[in-house]
């Protein structure tokens, strides 16, 4: 298992119950998918395993390190693509990956063949130079990509991917995704968009009010709510409209 | 309060009781490893100031040059001279002081709330191996950079000018890194209370403003009534003004100062980084 929960709680400073006694493991290799409405906790799901901030209780292993202890040797092997695009807005798309190479200490000669090789993949060689102000919403939210795989991650984490993007953006996305995939990395996905977890899912766990509802493949979740898309699986597991 | 044991023990099982600690957020490294990764921050503020220190360099260079001509060559006339001083060469490195001092405090309040609440810069950073501690290190290590780069460029002037009797005047450059590391941990943990950016109107009028005024910049403090020359006798900014004086004349006697501006960044240090963790994440 790359990640495994036992038990998962968080509770913020704040008194807000996120994340309630969730358990689940995820198999080296796999696309898989945390589904949910607005304020279900997926987001906060997503950090704990990114070890952005600690689980109240419970039992968490990343790469069967515990994230309390082990973050920096984790997050080295990690690919966090998050919600919005918080790229430096004083620096270039160039100087964003430099930098963000820099984080990980890859060494720079290999820094810069892995942006050039990167720039392709997302195909913006054409605006290595340009400040991520003056790239388009989709443009930057490629180039946000680019930067969570710079190091090549064992285990790639993407908060709504797609989110904002056009259909051309969104098929270079998924396509890099698949490609990783491949390769044998671990996918791990937030969206709100069932056709993207459709495309691209193994596994996908339904969660609502910080707890997974349901958990399969999308074939599985289909026959068990005798649905004919994963829209339909959606409504009756959450039991509520969808919010796109 | 659980005992450390405990502590230790519910962390390494990935439970936490109670409030997120910066040790919590700290992913079990060294402070020694977070210094040396604190580099990398300081790396990327170097590549931002690049792109704009033009602009920047030159306000910082005329912004205490107005203050010296306008109040010294002012005021001078009507004042004689103190402690065998010209009005002018009294304040010129309480003016320099300052200059580390005003560069920390804006690298470390909109700065960093900018990066914080705008920019997500702190959110981007913390997706990589880097952590809370080497960033805010990497922060104030940059804030002292900052300090001692603005008053290099207002040195040399003052310096042509005659105004420093002595070149151990230099040496006023790391008592400035020391003023400029305490200003950063003291714009941190104002921009760790901050809910809004007016709200640091309130930090610069009654905190920073004040310490202008009164730290010796411009008068001796000995003029002060007992109990608020005592309070200023406190303050971090008196003992860089102090000891930047001393050096002007060429009086190497400055150890009790930087003793004390070194206890003040021991103690303060620690407590931004504890202050501002919990605001950059939220957790």
């Amino acid at each position: 298992m790359v990640v495994s929960a036992k038990n998962l709680n968080k509770r913020y400073s704040s008194g807000t119950e996120a994340i309630r006694g969730i358990s689940f493991d995820i198999k080296k290799g796999e696309i898989y998918g945390f589904l949910g409405p607005n304020g279900a906790g997926k987001s906060t799901l997503i950090k704990m395993i990114s070890c952005y901030f600690p689980a109240t209780s419970g039992d968490l292993t990343v790469l069967g390190l515990n994230p309390n202890r082990k973050a920096s040797t984790i997050k080295r092997c990690l690919g966090i693509m998050p919600q919005d695009n918080n790229l430096d807005p004083d620096l270039t798309v160039f100087e964003n990956l430099y930098l963000y190479a820099n984080y990980f200490n890859i060494p720079r000669k290999k820094r810069l063949e892995r942006i050039d090789e990167l720039l392709t993949l997302v195909g913006l060689e054409h605006k290595r130079n340009a400040r991520v102000t003056q790239i388009s919403g989709g443009q930057q939210r490629r180039v946000v990509l680019a930067r969570s795989i710079i190091n090549d991650p064992k285990i790639l984490i993407l908060d709504e991917p797609s989110a904002g993007l056009d259909p051309h953006s969104r098929q270079v996305v998924w396509s890099i995704i698949r490609d990783l995939n491949a390769k044998g990395r671990t996918v791990i996905l937030t969206t709100h968009y069932m056709k993207e977890a459709e495309e691209l899912c193994h596994r996908i766990a339904f969660v609502d009010a910080g707890k997974i509802v349901a958990l399969d493949t999308p074939e599985g979740h289909l026959a068990a709510n005798n649905a004919t898309d994963l829209e339909d699986v959606y409504l009756k597991t959450m039991g509520s409209s969808l919010e796109e | 309060m659980i005992s450390l044991r405990t502590y230790k023990k519910n962390r390494d099982a990935g439970s936490i009781d109670g409030k997120i600690r910066t040790a919590d957020l700290c992913g079990g490294n060294s402070i020694w490893k977070d210094l040396y990764d604190s580099r990398l921050l300081w790396m990327r503020q170097l590549t931002v100031f690049r792109k704009t220190y033009k602009v920047g360099l030159v306000i910082r260079f005329f912004e205490p040059l107005l203050y010296l001509f306008a109040i010294g060559l002012g005021i001078s006339t009507y004042v004689g001279k103190i402690n065998g001083l010209t009005y002018i060469e009294f304040i010129a490195p309480g003016i320099l002081i300052t200059t580390a001092m005003w560069a920390a405090t804006y690298e470390t309040s909109f700065a960093i709330y900018t990066k914080i609440h705008y920019q997500r810069t702190y959110e981007a950073i913390l997706a990589t191996p880097m952590n809370v501690r080497s960033i805010i290190i990497g922060e104030m290590a940059w804030a002292g950079t900052k300090a001692i780069l603005n008053m290099t460029i207002v040195m040399l002037p003052l310096a042509l000018m005659g105004l420093f009797h002595s070149p151990y005047i230099i040496v006023a450059v790391l008592v400035g890194f020391l003023v400029g590391l305490i200003y950063s941990a003291f714009g941190i943990i104002a921009t760790s209370f901050i809910r809004a950016m007016d709200h640091y109107g309130i930090y610069s009028t009654f905190f920073i403003m004040p310490l202008f005024m009164f730290s010796g910049v411009f008068y001796p403090i000995e003029n002060l009534p007992g109990v608020l020359s005592f309070f200023v006798c406190l303050t971090p900014l008196y003992h860089g003004v102090e000891a930047a004086r001393l050096l002007s004349v060429g009086d190497l006697g400055i150890m009790l100062h930087v003793v004390y501006l070194l206890v003040m960044v021991v103690l303060l240090v620690p407590l931004a980084l504890h202050r501002i963790s919990g605001r950059i994440v939220t957790a």
